[in-house]
């Protein structure tokens, strides 16, 4: 009986987490019906085992928080924040109870504390909170020397070599028995390695389980609104690096929220979005786990910095002079040092940035920040690990193997399929992905290899250099690897995150994605929340294709903004304009000849900022240098000829492309009709202000941009008026409204 | 004091190492090479499904280059493990401690800190340490 508690009590545990997470996720997004669904199964599932262990207490609470969401579902109970809220505190009692169930403690938890959670569920009013949901009971543990774990870790790598060994020798005898037995022996193995892992290594997801719970409660007490993003959750990082590095964490979140975003109001008079960002980022790279935690706030304020800095005494104000920016943002880790005009409870008191680098170094990490002011702040943290468990592909390249940790791909493709190829521009490569241009490198020259046969383009998306492709000869499989730091001999190139044993016993280097994207000259962009720029292109050059009609021609780089594959069906004609589909929508499109009815159609999408449109050419061939020899033919919409490559190239003259092209425009203005909805406002006024390029709506006038009356037969503009029934003249009450509006 | 020294053959010279520092010595079969690294490093290998850094003090020496496979002495310097590739390994023996100075010229002399008396010969003192980097010579 005492097994089935401990495994309940563990098991429960484990779900109440993923219901705090769910919970919150659910708050930002009440319409995601799959998430609730979620939370109602935890619920249930909690609710069911106390049922059978006998355990009414847990049981009423887990009901309640079910029938409370069966209300939600149904639709007689709305989610709102005081539910949320409600049912954290529910979810944190319950936890507390299952801990008590563990029987350490003679003392069981107070019974009215039940009843108040339960009156505030059935009354849907806010729940104070009862009690720190931090506090946990101390688990069983023992002291462990980190060199013992360690031995116990390369035995297990051993054993699981040896037992690949016995496997490929049992291959050729022929016993069930021993087959058995094999099978068995391998199952224990591959649990026996699990669970020393596990003894060194946690997920990073530990470390940043309690950070979205953090971050709505420290938001809601400061009066800001922020949205936090995480990425990289399975990390794997040091069992000892958790801890250490759950105090830091939360101080900088608190600050980043306290201090760095904006109260919205502030947020929309300096033109951002009303609510704040806030992304944590985990990669690995090399023997190293890097904890970026970004904030899109003020930023650190330096001069402030600097003035307190020595109106504290920490440096004198000749040296504050000589100090460079960066300099001057790290005074920020100086003690004492903080620019918090006020102390708040949460931050700006005792724990200061100086403990926090105190606390990351004594570990043998560091802490850097990246100050933009005025749009934010980026803390990085790195922590060193002295082994990492990591899942990675094995590719080949010129007839050598190497892993890439999964993490960094996004997708692996075949080349020469119709989604995916290879093009040469301008002396780099680029691959052509269902209509993307990524830049490529060819893993064997990136690695002055021999030549090799490229087949196959590994997708990498590293945070801060973008993306771009690596292409290989083969992949090989994927495998779970244990990775130890290169000597500092090959660690020096900064190609490599370390090294390990194949399944076959062979070394492996493991490949660093962040060193490979800078050896091919991507350079590494400070982090901001900008989309990737999709074609690289130098600005002074010409996109050379041949059209539709056979000639060989060359647009402006500046002016393709990307190329894309449209087809047949996409297209139409409307009297003498031609339209095509893109992203969902018609687009003013040109095609100076026959278009082919089968397969893709290569388009170059053409904007000069304010205007787009789609040129359908036969082929895509090269970017070429603005050339230099033009010679002016006189024919109508071409600049110039010129050769590239041995061919004869017409360079079309720009304006004459964009003579039809729609206008790009980011939102259209509102008219709004303060009238009665009778049909003919509807079907006839409307769609006379519609087509005069507004967005119509009925009623409130606040915020329109133009707003429309009737008095008896007469249709009242602010400025104008029109008969109802005068076509011409409530077009040109229209038209003249857009124009002083423009 | 501990007197058990390795007595290995590196780039035509004989060499004494302090026994301590040596794990053991290997037969390398296969290297795997590490593009971009230093030239002195010539690869991984596997001894024990442990993955080794498979350096060829020759190169870091300055001379000629050994073939990759071979017998190679194993360090643990700093946390991480080395295989050095040596000609060939005569003995591990008890010598002498104290190292007679003597006139030492070009990269030998950034790694060797005496010469050691044989029965019929002399050998090197190098502490394995300094083989792992390029030695640059010692301007005479």
């Amino acid at each position: 009986m005492d097994e089935l508690m401990g495994e309940f009590v563990a098991e429960t545990r484990e779900t109440l987490e993923h219901i705090a997470e769910a919970l919150i996720a659910w708050e930002a997004r009440p319409n995601d019906a799959s998430r609730l669904d979620e939370i109602f199964r935890f619920v249930h599932t909690v609710k069911g085992s106390c049922g059978f262990l006998d355990l009414p207490r847990i049981e009423a609470l887990a009901h309640a928080a079910e029938t409370a969401l069966a209300g939600v579902r149904d639709g007689t109970r709305p989610t709102d924040g005081i539910l949320v809220g409600t049912m954290l505190a529910i979810i944190d009692r319950i936890a507390e109870l299952v801990a008590g169930l563990d029987g350490s403690d003679a003392v069981s938890p107070d019974p009215d504390t039940d009843l108040v959670l339960l009156e505030a569920l059935d009354r849907r009013t806010a729940v104070a909170d009862v009690f720190d949901p931090g506090a946990t009971r101390q688990a069983r543990t023992v002291r462990v020397a980190v060199p013992l774990l360690e031995a116990m870790m390369n035995q297990i790598s051993d054993l699981v070599l040896v037992r690949n060994e016995l496997a490929r020798s049992l291959r050729v005898v022929d016993s069930r028995e021993l087959d058995d037995r094999f099978a068995r022996l391998s199952g224990i193995v591959g649990d026996l390695r699990d669970s020393v892992t596990r003894t060194r290594m946690q997920p990073i997801e530990r470390l940043f389980s309690t950070l979205p719970r953090l971050v709505r409660d420290t938001a809601q007490e400061v009066g800001k609104l922020v949205v936090l993003e995480i990425s990289g959750h399975d990390v794997e990082i040091d069992r000892e690096m958790v801890e250490a590095l759950r105090d830091p964490l939360v101080h900088i979140v608190r600050n980043a929220i306290d201090h760095g975003i904006e109260k919205p109001a502030d947020r929309r008079v300096r033109g951002k979005g009303e609510v704040g960002v806030l992304r944590i980022v985990a990669l690995q790279s090399g023997n190293q786990v890097t904890i970026e935690i970004g904030d899109d706030g003020r930023g650190l304020d330096v001069p402030e910095l600097l003035a307190k800095a020595v109106a504290t005494k920490r440096i004198d104000a000749g040296r504050a002079a000589g100090l460079t920016e960066e300099q001057a943002a790290d005074l920020i880790f100086e003690a004492g040092v903080s620019t918090a005009t006020s102390v708040t409870t949460i931050s700006g008191r005792g724990v200061g940035m100086d403990v926090v680098r105190a606390n990351v170094e004594r570990l043998g990490g560091s802490v850097s920040l990246a100050n933009k002011p005025g749009h934010g702040l980026t803390i990085t943290i790195r922590a060193p690990l002295t082994l990492s468990i990591v899942n990675a592909l094995v590719v080949r390249s010129a007839g050598q193997s190497f892993a890439i940790p999964r993490a960094a791909i996004e997708e692996v493709v075949a080349l020469g399929k119709a989604n995916a190829r290879l093009d040469t521009v301008g002396g780099g490569l680029i691959a052509v992905v269902r209509g993307q241009a990524i830049p490529a490198f060819s893993l064997a020259d990136l690695l002055n290899l021999d030549a090799s046969a490229p087949q196959l383009a590994v997708l990498i998306e590293t945070p801060g250099n973008g993306r771009f492709a690596l292409v290989v000869d083969d992949v090989a499989n994927h495998e779970e690897l244990v990775v130890r730091p290169m000597a500092p001999q090959i660690a020096g190139c900064g190609l490599y995150a370390g090294q390990s044993l194949g399944d076959d016993g062979a070394p492996l280097a493991v490949l660093d994605t962040i060193g490979l994207a800078a050896l091919g000259g991507l350079a590494r962009t400070v982090k901001s929340p900008q989309p990737v720029e999709d074609v690289v292109a130098r600005p002074l050059s010409v996109l050379v294709a041949t059209a539709l009609d056979g000639r060989r021609i060359a647009v402006r780089a500046a002016l393709v903004e990307r190329l894309i594959e449209t087809c047949c069906e996409d297209w139409t004609r409307v009297e003498e304009k031609q339209f095509v589909v893109v992203d969902g929508c018609h687009c003013a499109a040109i095609a100076d000849g026959a278009l082919p009815t089968t397969g893709q159609i290569f388009t170059l999408m053409l904007a000069d900022g304010s205007r787009r449109i789609a040129y359908a050419v036969a082929a895509v061939h090269d970017l070429a240098p603005l050339p230099s020899l033009l010679m002016p033919v006189g024919s109508h919409g071409v600049e110039g000829l010129f050769r590239h490559e041995g061919k004869a190239t017409l360079l079309l003259e720009g304006l004459p492309l964009f003579a039809h092209a729609t206008a790009v425009v980011a939102r259209r203005p509102v008219a709004a009709l303060a009238l009665e909805r009778t049909p003919w406002a509807q079907a006839l006024l409307a769609p006379l202000v519609t087509a005069a390029g507004y967005d119509v709506h009925f009623g409130d006038p606040v915020g329109a941009d133009l707003v429309l009356r009737v008095e008896g037969d007469t249709l009242v503009s602010p400025v104008a008026r029109a008969d109802r029934y005068d076509a011409s003249a409530i077009k040109a009450l229209l038209v003249d409204a857009a124009a002083r509006a423009a | 004091m501990s007197d058990l020294s390795v007595l290995a053959k590196l780039a035509g010279q004989c060499i004494a190492l302090d026994a301590s520092m040596i794990e053991a010595v290997v037969d390398l079969a296969s290297v795997i090479p590490v593009p971009l690294a230093p030239p002195h490093v010539i690869g991984l290998a596997a001894i024990r499904s442990q993955v080794v850094t498979v350096v060829d003090p020759a190169i870091a020496l300055g001379f000629a280059a050994q073939s990759a496979a071979g017998r190679a002495l194993l360090v643990t310097i700093d946390g991480h493990r080395y295989a050095l590739r040596v000609e060939s390994v005569a003995d591990v023996l008890p010598l002498p401690g104290e190292t007679v100075a003597t006139l030492l010229a070009g990269s030998w002399a950034s790694v060797a800190s005496g010469r050691v008396d044989l029965d019929g010969g002399f050998a090197l003192r190098v502490d394995p340490r300094l083989l792992i980097a390029p030695c640059l010579p010692v301007a005479a």
